[in-house]
């Protein structure tokens, strides 16, 4: 019996021994680059312990789209302000996730003056964001981050922590360095509708569900609860999409003015189809114009 | 509770240290502690239907002491069909009535009369097809006076609820299960450790194989219209490994997590991708079933030893029954109906005993002539298995009407390569331990510590980077 437990525990530990070498080395591989917010999804790999940051964002890739291609520092030097990106694009997180990211920065001891959620009414009515599986497959592996997210309530928690280890011995992951793209310049040319209504059919799965809308809510309030207990403000705003506002609009925009703090709509304001990428995604030029225009006067130098 | 749960991991090891470091001491004492753990396991779905697993066993107990005490030949007789009115009553009611008052209905409704009859929401009680089954088994071997019944009902409720069997077999027989409970256990190293190594592999077939193939069987049967001929049929090759690497998986992990705890229980695969025609592989699928299935149904029918029409009659009897139990769905009958067939040429030309011994025993190589054998035995299978997993007989039709007419020879849509990979990894696996138990009893790397931990270390990083632990429930489960 003494041998077989020896040898059950031994072969345990080395199994155990030998992934977590592997995660813990490959990450340290990985991390030998100096990331920065626009050349990564990964928010790991540039959140500073015990860093003071003026401002934040989160969200689903139109959060994002202010540190990608290069637009990080150009939106830093417009705003005047050090910008920490929390945003998560590519269909793989959720609101709820998006709490978890903000509880970690904050365990990092991270400060962080003014949280701005991008606000798309998507990202409210989505069940698939936060059961995305894939949320972290682009994070290195750290144990603290591991160790939280262990006692963190989540849809699919299983199914995602173990994408999150395996994706870590993936090729994509091994190779995985700064992007450097200096810029996007794609553009449209006009409004494909065609496009609008299959993105909108994919966006919306799940439906006008209440029962998500209400849970995603509820994620909401705890972010604001969060963020006021590490006294940070909150201020929410729609981005602008070409074509302009997204089924369940006035639903979400009804429940974010109820929640009392700074509420912008700016789902309208930008409407030349040169500006965007895609039907709802800004392209450089249009990102630096709407930080100048619009985010600037809400919160300026 | 699932196998491939962490719940499970944890209940494993406390079960373990209590079974043989707490109640080591006294036989009765280990058989209550692994009739509440099996309990427990088995409550851990739905505690409601712990009450029905009871009254199955406690029936067939007092049975057993009834047809020991009883002389009279009719009385007995007469006692041991209550006992099968009671276990297949239950049965019936669980997990068939909706669909004979759903048939009856349509039945009807094609001559213009439209009945009126509800259906009830019934919950089908996880493995009840199986401990009924291994139930029932008991009361006929006991009736037939192969067995002496037990006057332990602990230990009798052992043999019915043994957690690892309980929910997808094997289904074991008193004769080979009832007497391991009524004996000391002592543990055994080279046991413990071939069943860890089973269960390794079962966790494999059933992570890797059989849950990554379902992601694409599901889109795909899900999805027929939308695909074409030559990946609807790589849909049902996946769908056939699918199967197999889940119940098979199931029984590797049940087989080597009872070696644990001290016991043997019966093989039920020997790797009947490998065999070389129907009746072989009938002789290598779901051993327990087919046996149950030939012991207490085909023999007693008569066999095979009347005239011709009695054995295409018996032969399509078991092929039926079998489809039957598989769930209340006309696909599986037609699923057991189509095997029948495939059975009766072999079974009439007496060359269904041809292929007893095992494939190239002896030889690493295979004869082109056994390979072409086993490819076409696959396809038979294989074909089989569209009606088993289609939505209805209908669907089964379009599905194979699709694999023919639509583009068959255009390219995949779908093109799974690491698990095609990894499905050659299994079947290699498979071969090289063919005449053995389970796939990884690895008796020619005895001496060879340090390799055998290596392949140990290797299926373990498989399962952790190709694994889904999206915790699917095992296929079994519902019949």
């Amino acid at each position: 019996m003494k041998k077989f437990l020896l040898k059950t525990v031994l072969i345990t530990c080395l199994f155990v021994g030998l992934l977590t070498s592997g995660l813990v080395g490959i990450s340290v591989w990985v991390k030998r680059n100096h990331f920065e917010n626009q050349h990564t999804e990964g928010n790991l790999l540039v959140i500073k312990p015990d860093h003071h940051y003026d401002l934040a964002f989160m969200g689903i890739s139109h959060a994002r789209m202010f540190s990608r291609y290069a637009n990080h520092p150009k939106v830093e030097a417009i705003l005047g302000k050090d910008i920490l990106n929390l945003g998560r694009g590519g269909g793989s997180c959720g609101v709820n996730e998006q709490l978890f990211y903000l509880q970690y920065a904050y365990s990092q001891g991270v400060k962080i003056d003014t949280l701005v959620y991008v606000v798309s009414p998507v990202l409210m009515y989505a069940g698939f964001l936060n059961r995305a599986t894939d949320t972290f497959n682009s994070e290195p592996f750290e144990f603290g981050f591991l160790w939280q997210y262990l006692r963190f309530p989540a849809e699919n928690k299983q199914v995602r922590i173990w994408s999150y280890m395996r994706s870590k011995f993936g090729p994509h992951w091994v190779r995985t360095a700064p992007d450097t793209k200096e810029v996007m310049t794609d553009s449209l040319t006009g409004l494909d509708s065609l496009v609008v209504q299959q993105g909108f059919k994919d966006s919306y799965k799940d439906g006008f569900n209440d029962t998500i809308f209400q849970y995603n809510a509820q994620q909401m309030e705890a972010t604001i609860a969060l963020a006021e207990q590490h006294n940070t403000a909150v201020i929410f705003f729609f981005p602008p999409a070409l074509f302009g506002q997204w089924p369940g609009h006035a639903e979400t925009l009804a429940y974010f003015q109820k929640l009392g703090k700074p509420c912008y709509d700016f789902s309208e304001v930008i409407k030349e189809p040169r500006l965007y990428y895609d039907n709802h995604h800004l392209n450089s030029e249009g990102v630096m114009l709407f930080t100048e225009g619009y985010l600037r006067a809400v919160l300026g130098r | 509770m699932l196998f491939n749960s962490p719940e499970f991991l944890i209940f494993l090891v406390l079960a373990f240290v209590l079974y043989w470091f707490v109640f080591n001491r006294h036989l009765k004492a280990q058989n209550a502690l692994i009739v509440a753990l099996s309990y427990l396991f088995y409550g851990w779905w739905d505690w409601r239907f712990l009450g029905l697993l009871f009254a199955s066993s406690f029936v067939d107990y007092n049975v057993g002491l009834g047809l020991a005490r009883i002389v009279n030949p009719s009385r007995r007789k007469l006692l041991l069909v209550a006992s099968l009115v009671a276990n297949l009553g239950l049965l019936g009611f669980f997990k068939y009535y909706n669909f004979f008052v759903t048939e009856f209905i349509d039945a009807f409704s094609h001559l213009g009369v439209h009945l009126d009859v509800n259906t009830l929401n019934i919950i089908l009680p996880v493995g009840i097809s199986f401990y009924t089954f291994q139930s029932i088994s008991y009361a006929i071997d006991v009736y037939r006076r192969n067995i002496e019944p037990t006057r332990d009902l602990v230990a009798f409720l052992a043999y019915v609820s043994f957690f690892p069997q309980l929910v997808a077999g094997p289904i074991e027989r008193a004769t080979n299960l009832l007497p391991q409970f009524t004996s000391k256990r002592h543990f055994d190293y080279a046991l413990a450790t071939d069943g860890m190594r089973q269960v390794l592999w079962g966790f494999f077939k059933k992570i890797v194989i059989a849950d990554n193939c379902a992601s694409y069987v599901n889109d795909i049967f899900g999805n027929t219209a939308d695909y074409n001929g030559g990946t609807l049929f790589l849909g049902a090759v996946l769908f056939a490994f699918q199967i197999y690497g889940d119940f098979s998986g199931y029984s590797d992990i049940a087989i080597g997590t009872a070696r644990l705890f001290g016991f043997s229980l019966m093989q039920n695969f020997a790797y009947p991708y490998f065999s070389r025609d129907v009746a072989e592989f009938w002789r290598r699928w779901h051993i327990s079933l087919s046996t149950w299935f030939r012991d207490y149904v085909y023999i007693p029918l008569g066999g095979s030893k009347g005239g011709t029409w009695m054995k295409i009659r018996n032969t399509f009897v078991i092929f039926l029954l079998s489809g039957f139990w598989h769930g209340a769905n006309l696909t599986f009958i037609a699923w057991g109906f189509l095997h029948a067939l495939y059975f009766i040429p072999l079974q009439l030309t007496g060359k269904n005993r041809v292929n007893i011994n095992i494939v190239a025993h002896g030889n690493q190589w295979v004869s082109p002539m056994d390979v072409l054998r086993i490819l076409f035995t696959f396809l038979l299978v294989t074909f089989g298995w569209i009606f088993f997993r289609a939505k209805s007989i209908t669907h089964a039709f379009e599905y194979i009407l699709g694999i023919f007419t639509k583009a068959p020879l255009e390219a995949l849509a779908i093109f799974p390569i690491s698990l095609l990979g990894l499905i050659g990894f299994m079947l290699a696996v498979e071969w090289v331990h063919r005449d053995k138990q389970h796939g990884l009893e690895i008796t020619w790397l005895q001496d060879k510590k340090v390799l055998r931990w290596c392949m140990y270390l290797g299926i373990m990083l498989l399962i952790f980077l190709f694994g889904n632990f999206g915790k699917t429930e095992f296929i079994y489960f519902a019949f």
